[in-house]
């Protein structure tokens, strides 16, 4: 029997063939969640795991098997797979629920906001007034790059992403990587020679 | 030597002045991500979900986690946990339509039904012949029910006070052709009592006790539906 069809019974309320989705599916979905919480440095207390599992088992279940139904095997793709990316999905929203998001307008009990706290005081205004320049003419410079440059930007210097990770999207190898990125810093340093910054850079 | 260059564009991407870039495409279905983690995407389709990811961050994370936890050992479930995963769905799905007679001995009287009786030529729903008070039959009653494209005809014949014959027809709603190999299981408290293929004709138990049962038709390798025929005293 292909995964399709066995989802296929399992979303016709054949309770021997749900209870065997349970047997081969659950300790993989189990693992997984131990794995992402891990990953992202989110510790589990008490029975969370337990009740994540028990949840996106619901999720699954519940509206006669409407998101169980959805999964298609596209192009063979496999259901150990696709739940995976279910799984991921659920618990990343989770985690993000979880995370309590600190504004940075709020004034704290010191009477500062984040937003000072996070502001250098050991710059001058000068200083604070040149690098803020800096930052217009380099902004300027960096939408002036072609989209997939700009994301490779984002890539490093938001996300913070790592060589292996940018490197695993793009099938590439680290020497092709160092490459792109020494030709988009090329080009960022000629545009912002041109405008009168930084040639010492 | 980019090291300040470096240093300014991370400044730079948590300043006021920085947008971060706008996500290419729309973001991706589960089947299309699990393909994709597969390679199991066509070129095309492939290289714009690239695209996307890395323009996306919280698609281009989910693939990042992914990659991330495809190894390692199992870890086993709680037996507890398992057992209300079990009970998430009850023991199976409703019976899509049901038959309950009494028997008065060789004769029956028709208690409900959501299917409708074929009386002589005539189908009528059991509302009707209620209205006509009519709802007692002799020896035979035939109950007809169209399911999505099939038509299910069951009969009940009485063959002696205790005793009946459950004959099962499976046809085409539009053509009337009889439907062959499907499977016709009769089930009494989640046993199994006797199961057929549906050929060139109807399948037939023979003497079935008063009692409750589902009938169960199934294709090939999955259960359709279930009628619950029950013949009460």
């Amino acid at each position: 029997m292909t995964d399709l069809e066995f989802v296929q019974n399992c979303c016709s309320h054949e309770k021997k063939c749900w209870n065997e989705f349970n047997q081969r599916y659950s300790r993989l979905i189990y693992s997984y969640i131990n794995r992402i919480f891990r990953l992202k440095g989110v510790s589990l207390t008490g029975d969370l795991s337990d009740d994540i599992c028990h949840e996106i088992f619901v999720v699954l279940s519940e509206n006669n098997f409407k998101r169980l139904s959805s999964f298609k095997a596209k192009n063979g793709c496999s259901l150990a797979t696709w739940l995976r990316q279910v799984t991921v999905n659920y618990c990343l929203s989770y985690i993000r629920k979880m995370k309590p998001l600190i504004s940075l307008e709020e004034e704290r009990e010191s009477g500062l906001t984040l937003k000072d706290t996070l502001k250098s005081s050991t710059k001058s205004s000068p200083e604070i007034i040149h690098e803020k320049e800096a930052l217009k003419s380099l902004d300027e410079c960096v939408n002036k790059l072609e989209d997939k440059d700009r994301h490779f930007v984002d890539l490093f210097y938001r996300q913070n992403r790592t060589f292996e990770d940018v490197g695993r999207l793009f099938n590439v190898s680290r020497p092709s990587i160092d490459m792109r990125k020494f030709r988009i810093i090329a080009k960022l340093k000629d545009c912002f020679r041109l405008k009168g910054f930084a040639l010492d850079l | 030597m980019n090291e300040k260059i470096e240093g300014l564009l991370k400044k730079l991407c948590v300043s006021d002045y920085y947008r971060p870039p706008e996500p290419v495409g729309a973001c991706p279905d589960e089947n299309t991500m699990a393909c994709f983690c597969e390679e199991k995407l066509g070129k095309q389709e492939q290289a714009a979900l690239v695209a996307h990811l890395a323009s996306c961050e919280q698609c281009l994370e989910q693939f990042i986690v992914q990659l991330n936890i495809i190894h390692g050992s199992l870890e086993d479930v709680p037996a507890d946990l398992l057992l209300k995963l079990e009970s998430l769905i009850a023991e199976d799905k409703p019976p899509a339509f049901e038959i309950i007679l009494r028997a008065l001995g060789k004769t029956f009287k028709l208690i409900a039904s959501s299917g409708d009786v074929l009386l002589g030529q005539e189908i009528m729903p059991v509302s009707v012949l209620r209205g006509r008070k009519i709802n007692n039959f002799q020896d035979t009653v035939t109950i007809l029910k169209d399911i999505d494209d099939i038509r299910v005809e069951i009969q009940i014949n009485s063959k002696t006070p205790n005793k009946f014959n459950v004959t099962v027809k499976t046809k085409y709603k539009d053509s009337l052709k009889m439907i062959k190999d499907l499977r016709i299981t009769l089930v009494k408290s989640g046993m199994e009592l006797e199961s057929y293929i549906t050929g060139q004709s109807r399948v037939i138990f023979e003497n079935v006790s008063l009692g409750k049962y589902n009938l169960e038709v199934s294709s090939q390798d999955n259960k359709m539906f279930s009628v619950l025929v029950d013949i009460r005293k």
